[in-house]
Order: C-alpha cells, then structure tokens, then sequence
C-alpha cells in the first residue's frame, strides 16, 4: 500500500500534465476549478 | 477536464493509502513505552493530518465525480439551467477546501515545535496543550467551510455561525503561538539556519492569522472577498508558513539523513534574502488589496501598477534565493562541512546522525568568548 500511494503519483501527475499539450490546452478553471458552464446541451452536436 | 478529474481521483487514491499507512503505524508500531502523551509533537501533528486526509479526500473525489457525470453523463448537480446548483458545488469543494489548508499547515506546526525547543534548550512549554489545540483546530476545520463564500448569498444566520466559528479558531491557534513564544522565554537560545526560519515562522504566521481574523469578520468580507487582501493572507500562512517550515526541516534534518553538514553561512543568507524577499512580495498585496484590485486579474488598473512592480522584485528576489538553497543541499550531500570543536580543532568521527551538533558546532566569536571565561575561571581557581 505504501509503495501504491508512491508510484500512483507520477502517473496522477503526468496525466494532469500531458494536456498541457493536448487540443484544448490545459486546465484553465483557476485553483477551485469551478465549472463554468456551458451546458453540454446547448453545445453544437 | 476529465483528466484532471481522473488524476485528482488517482491522487485522492494516494493520499488516502498513505494516510492510512501513517495511521497504522503510529497506533501500531510504536516503540515500547511509548505512550500517547510522550509521542514527539511532530508525530501528533502528521497522525491528526492523517485523519483529516482520510475525512476530506472522499469529499473531494465525490465533487469531482459529480462534475465528471455533469460533464459526460446529463446529470446537472451543478448547472442551474437543469435545476442544479452552482453554490453546491462551492459548498462541497471547500468542505473539503478547508480542512485541506489545515492539512498543509499542520505538520509545519509539528516541525517548527520540534526545532525551537531544540534551539532554546528547554523542553516545549505546554505539551499537553499543543496536543489538544491541533486537535480542536482539526475538529473545528470541519465547520468553518463557507467563511470562504461570504458573499454567495448564505441566510444571515449562516453568516454569523461561520464566522463565529472561524474566529473560535484563533483560541487553539493563540494557544500554540504563545507556548512557541514561552518555550523561548529565558531559553538559551542560539540562532542556526533551522531556527531563524522556525522563529520567522511565527512571527510571520502570525501575521496571517491576524489578517486571517480580519477576513473572518462577515460583514467587512463583503469589502475584502476575492481582492489581493485574500492573496496578502493565504500567501502569509503558506510561504513563511508552510513553506519556511518545510526548508527549517531540511536544514534542521539535512545532517541526519546525508551524514554532512550544510554550509550554515550560506544557510543564513538564504534565510535572510528569503525572509526579506517573502515580505517585500506579500506585505503591498495587503494595500492593494484593500484598494480594490481583484484575485486573477491579468489587465489590473493603472494605479496598482507601483505595489505590483515592488511585489514582482520581492518575488523575483525570493525565487533567487532559493538557488543558494538548492546549491546547499547538493553541497552538504556530496560532503558537506568541516565541523569545528569548542576548542576549534576539527571534528573527526562525527556522523551527522545525530543531534548533538548543536552544542559542538559554535561560531568563531563565542569559540572566543567560551576560551576568556575558561581562562578566567582557570585564573580563579589558581588564585584561590
């Protein structure tokens, strides 16, 4: 369990991190990541 | 998004295991003899944030997976427009928001009651009431939660519960300020690297925690919510606080875990350009703040233009410093220091592992003073 809650971490981070270069860019909500929405209904299918 | 939700649950998912595991430790593998109440104040202070990790990661990962079901699956228990509501959600992140910063701050309680009575010689005033004060701080980090959401629009009554209970957290806070202050009263005290940044720690702790009581008054919040004032204060807790803990610890452990010594002149520049960079960054924010510019504004109005440029040198200085800091720890792991006796002879067999170098390792002028007051008391005994 110890080494489990380790070795998770890189993985957490570096998927966090990879959208850095992704189409859309990073997280870009601030640091309480609040939502703004754009309801997902109203958005062009 | 859905990245970032995956990978706050996977570190949900560590910080729990690890939490578990120092839970179980401390209750299971202590050394015989080794009672609650004798536990070293630092082990207190990790196996409380433990308990906390444990309460408020759960919370955490539900609001992200609440999101995540927003965004993916139609759910709306956050989007108004399917009858969900947006205040929810500020209500279950900070739930978990808050007693996250008592997380962060905990442990840095922990160090800095370790490393200042080492430096005063003198046992820590008030063991026992440290222990109950973190623990009624942990406790009362649970019902403190919308002091973050003043302004959101909460009932009166809601108002004032909240912000009486956040200034309730003062009382357990005060306790440890003043038995961190009496420990040093008529200590002996000397000022290594670890301790100037212990000391600073309290001082500028301090600080925060008054701003912090400034900012839990609800009716002026309306003035101060998401201004700099707040960035002035969350900056002052967390920089000299969680931040100054964290190098005292390295400087004050760096001999135990590499076996060498750091350079202590370098050590106490890097302290004094720290101390004098983080004040020179945060104490303008606490004036601009009160004269109204926002939290993440990239285009702020012209007359904030001077405090933020004296801000930016403050942080450009600090960021520097921390060079000297990195330097010195690569320095002390690949061989470190010679340590001087008393008497200035060098120091041979010495390990580092432990802690006696406090008493051995003395400046050049009080090696001198120390040698004049042998003599004389040599002169003494010879006359008499």
């Amino acid at each position: 369990m110890n080494n489990w809650s380790f070795w998770i971490l890189p993985f957490a981070f570096s998927m966090m991190l990879m959208t850095l270069f992704m189409e859309g860019g990073g997280p870009n909500f601030g640091w309480t990541f609040m939502l703004r929405f754009q309801p997902p209904m109203l958005l062009p299918v | 998004m859905t990245f970032f939700i995956f990978a706050v649950h996977m570190m949900g998912i560590s910080s729990i295991m690890g939490a578990i595991n120092i839970i179980a430790t401390i209750f299971n593998l202590r050394a015989p003899g080794m009672t609650f109440m004798k536990m070293p104040l630092f082990v207190w202070t990790w196996l409380i944030t433990a308990f906390l990790l444990i309460a408020v990661m759960p919370v955490l990962a539900g609001v992200v997976t609440m999101m995540l079901m927003d965004i993916h699956f139609g759910t709306s228990f956050f989007n108004a427009a399917g009858g969900g509501d947006p205040v929810l959600f500020q209500h279950v992140f900070w739930f978990f928001g808050h007693p996250e910063v008592y997380i962060m701050i905990l442990p840095a309680f922990g160090i800095v009651s370790e490393i200042i009575p080492t430096f005063a010689r003198k046992k820590l005033f008030g063991y026992t009431s440290m222990v109950y004060a973190t623990s009624s701080i942990a406790i009362l980090s649970f019902i403190v939660w919308a002091h973050h959401m003043f302004t959101v629009g909460m009932p009166l009554i809601g108002e004032l519960f909240f912000m009486f209970t956040t200034m309730l957290i003062a009382v357990p806070t005060g306790v440890k300020v003043f038995n961190w202050i009496a420990t040093m009263f008529r200590g002996s005290m000397t000022f290594e690297t670890p301790m100037l940044f212990a000391v600073a720690f309290v001082v500028l702790f301090t600080i925060g925690g008054f701003s912090g009581l400034m900012l839990a008054i609800a009716p002026v919040d309306f003035q101060y919510h998401d201004t700099y004032f707040v960035v002035a204060h969350f900056h002052y807790v967390l920089v000299p606080g969680a931040v100054f803990s964290i190098m005292a610890a390295t400087y004050y452990w760096l001999p135990k875990w590499t076996g060498n010594m750091y350079n202590e002149s370098m050590g106490k520049l890097h302290f004094w350009l720290s101390f004098i960079g983080v004040n020179i960054t945060f104490f303008p924010m606490h004036f601009i703040g009160l004269a109204g510019m926002p939290r993440r504004i990239p285009d702020y109005a012209l007359q904030f233009a001077d405090f933020n440029m004296v801000a930016s040198v403050g942080a450009f200085m600090f960021g520097f410093a921390q060079l000297l800091f990195i330097y010195n720890i690569v320095c002390c792991a690949r061989g470190g220091e010679k340590q001087l006796t008393v008497s200035g002879k060098v120091l041979t067999g010495w390990s580092g592992r432990c802690l006696h170098r406090r008493r051995i390792t003395v400046s050049a002028s009080r090696r001198r003073l120390i040698k004049v007051i042998l003599w004389l008391s040599k002169e003494q005994l010879t006359a008499a």
